[in-house]
């Protein structure tokens, strides 16, 4: 079970209230690794680590290199420049295809694997377990790491012998998102009622059912344009999208976040939690 | 007739399928007409970042299969592969043994 | 000079300043702009602008296609695939256009030409005229492509063939820090990157500096939302000595206009520290 959503939504915040929620056991994954947050809330004890390579750069060796100019001329990305009179590869411009090193007449290039990320298997404080990862700064396509830690948190949940899959899904709509609802069972969307919130939504129900998973849908802040609201449930329902639940624009969410607890742990948060209750019951019963 | 079945480990006919197709570690290869059961791995694509499902259906491909038996579903670029290659596809079977597997197949339990 | 607005997380208003900063500096300060939505997963700053459209038009990036008549199925396109793009089965070449990074390596090391490049549709662009100051572009990428790099690099090309050493161009870039944000961003002359004053947003602008630190790209901050949460995020900046150009308030009034797509023109407060930035970008930039 995935959520999903564009950033800014309450994306995060739903997922770990809702993991506060479930009375049965739950395996955590967030796969928005570009923003990993979710740990920031769970409170991990990064219990496990495990180093993530992909893709690779490549490298030239100046003293092997007889600056034929062969690499460059092959180049697509216009990775490689003469630089003090030597020749170099960007490596934020590389994109690791190898072209360059199997032109080259000296043999003088290496592709190097990329250091990617950090993948972490954790206990937290609500008695889940959390997969989570880093991704090493500007590195290169989160999508391979996303589908490691679905893949982990599949593997884990199995060895746990836990049901249920908890996913804090990737925003957008290309490569890591495709990676992160790939196998779901359910995709809900969380939304709220602005035009870039309809907008995204439209975009990703379309990517769910180009995939044939099932997608449902939760407002969230609906009151603050009630209007546009009404122009995303007559959307849901023209799709055939079961709306799960409304949630206010409440202060709750800030009030929680800012003591790094989930929505359902602070006093200020009960309303809020009887609606989450109602979408998490109905939730399950789409999963089953 | 060459069957080939997806495991995660080479435990002979006793070797559970995978539920996996293209990261499963390796495939165990069936020859109807010499009896050989033969474990090829499939490590190098499994760990693949992009694309394990299509340099895994190339493998099964190699083996000259006429059947593939997995324990889970085919992701859609692995089932193209495996389409132009006409090989049967049989998955979802559940995590049961590769012997298991084979008699089902053998008493037209797929379909 | 050209400006990347960019952020850790999505949702922090990015867009929101991308669009009302570029129309604040064509509008009062009566500066030349070109604004190009860098985001092209979800692209949401168009609907915020309104403009005439001068021209749409469909981007292609090139992939292989096979021609079986002259391919002898030697397999050596299959490994000279990084990407694991191309699978070499006994009587047929399948491409996998979505894997494909357009590097040319099978095409032109294929002994028999039995790849040539072709254009494939990757999504589309267009080019609105918002007044006689503002020319607004924006990519959207087609459902399904795997990666967006290609067509927010035809989306920088079109913008900077729109630009003169006079006018200034604004990049929304896409949120996260891997690839899509560096192309973005790494040929900007400075950044500035957006956040909000809450442990996730702090969480993730920590991230955001570091990545362009790394670039070696001048930073300025502006805190979206100010008010909502605690001062961690100014103690952070003076501590690392990075700027904050400005402070948006956190008001239900901003919330409202942005939910129905419409600029904070009318919001004086918003007005105030847009004056801010603007003089910040004026001395980082030593324009005058």
């Amino acid at each position: 079970m995935i959520i999903s959503g564009k950033g800014g939504t309450g994306k995060t915040s739903v997922t770990a209230a809702l993991a506060f929620l479930s009375e049965k056991p739950l395996v955590v994954a967030d796969c928005d690794v570009d923003a990993a947050d979710m740990h920031i809330l769970l409170h991990p004890d990064f219990l496990s680590q495990e180093d993530f390579f992909s893709g690779s750069f490549a490298s030239i060796d100046s003293g092997k290199c007889i600056a034929c100019n062969l690499c460059a001329q092959v180049c697509r990305f216009n990775a490689i420049n003469i630089v003090n009179g030597e020749y170099m590869v960007r490596k934020i411009d590389c994109e690791g295809c190898g072209y360059c090193s199997r032109v080259c007449p000296e043999n003088a290039i290496e592709m190097i694997p990329n250091h990617t990320g950090l993948l972490f298997c954790s206990n937290t404080r609500l008695d889940n377990i959390l997969v989570h990862a880093e991704l090493t700064i500007g590195a290169e396509n989160s999508g391979k790491l996303v589908s490691r830690v679905r893949q982990k948190a599949k593997a884990v949940a199995e060895k746990s012998q836990i049901n249920n899959i908890l996913v804090d899904g990737s925003p957008g709509i290309g490569c890591p998102v495709i990676a992160s609802i790939t196998g779901a069972d359910l995709v809900v969307v969380v939304t709220e009622p602005t035009v870039s919130g309809l907008h995204d939504l439209e975009r990703v129900i379309q990517l769910a059912s180009s995939m044939g998973i099932n997608t449902s849908c939760i407002i969230n802040k609906w009151d603050l344009n009630v209007e546009k609201t009404n122009e995303i449930e007559k959307f849901l329902k023209e799709k055939e999208i079961s709306l799960l639940g409304k949630l206010p624009y409440h202060k709750a969410f800030n009030l929680a976040l800012n003591k790094k607890l989930t929505v359902g742990e602070i006093k200020e948060g009960k309303e809020i939690s009887e609606v989450l209750k109602e979408i998490w019951n109905k939730i399950n019963l789409k999963t089953k | 007739m060459i069957i080939v079945f997806a495991v995660d480990s080479d435990k002979g006919w006793d070797s559970l399928i995978s539920s996996r197709f293209g990261r499963a570690q390796g495939f165990l290869c069936f020859s109807e007409e010499n009896g050989n059961l033969d474990f090829h791995s499939n490590n190098e694509n499994a760990g693949a970042g992009h694309g394990a499902g299509i340099q895994t259906g190339q493998l099964i491909a190699k083996l000259k299969a006429d059947v593939i038996i997995t324990g889970g579903d085919i992701g859609p670029k692995a089932f193209d592969v495996l389409s132009a290659t006409n090989v049967k596809m049989i998955k979802d079977v559940g995590e049961i043994s590769a012997k298991q597997a084979y008699e089902n197949f053998k008493n037209n339990m797929y379909q | 000079m050209k400006i990347a607005i960019a952020s850790g997380k999505g949702g922090t208003g990015k867009t929101t300043l991308s669009v009302n900063l570029a129309y604040y500096l064509s509008g009062k300060l009566g500066k030349k702009v070109v604004l190009a939505d860098l985001d092209v997963e979800e692209p949401n700053s168009g609907l915020f602008l309104k403009g005439k459209l001068l021209k749409e038009q469909p981007e292609y990036r090139p992939v292989p296609v096979w021609q079986p008549d002259k391919c002898t199925f030697c397999g050596k396109c299959n490994s000279l695939c990084n990407f694991n793009a191309i699978a070499s089965l006994p009587k047929t070449i399948l491409v996998f256009k979505e894997l494909c990074h357009s590097c040319y390596a099978c095409s032109e090391l294929c002994p028999e030409d039995a790849l040539p490049m072709e254009n494939l549709k990757m999504g589309i662009s267009r080019v609105f005229s918002i007044n006689q100051n503002f020319t607004f572009l924006e990519g959207v990428l087609d459902i399904g492509q795997e990666s967006a790099v290609p067509l927010i690099k035809k989306i920088k090309e079109l913008a900077e063939n729109k630009i003169n050493k006079d006018s200034l161009l604004l990049f929304d870039s896409p949120p996260g820090t891997s690839c899509p944000v560096i192309e973005a961003t790494k040929d900007a002359d400075l950044v500035i990157l957006i956040t909000e004053p809450t442990p996730f947003g702090f969480h993730d602008l920590r991230l955001a500096v570091k990545t362009m630190r790394e670039l070696d790209k001048k930073i300025l901050v502006v805190i979206n939302r100010y008010g909502i949460g605690n001062k961690d995020i100014e103690k952070y900046c003076k501590k690392q000595n990075i700027e904050i150009a400005g402070k948006i308030p956190y008001s239900r009034k901003v919330a409202e206009l942005y939910s129905k797509g419409l600029l904070l023109e009318s919001c004086l407060e918003v007005q105030k520290e847009l004056e801010k930035i603007a003089k910040q970008i004026y001395t980082n930039l030593n324009i005058y």
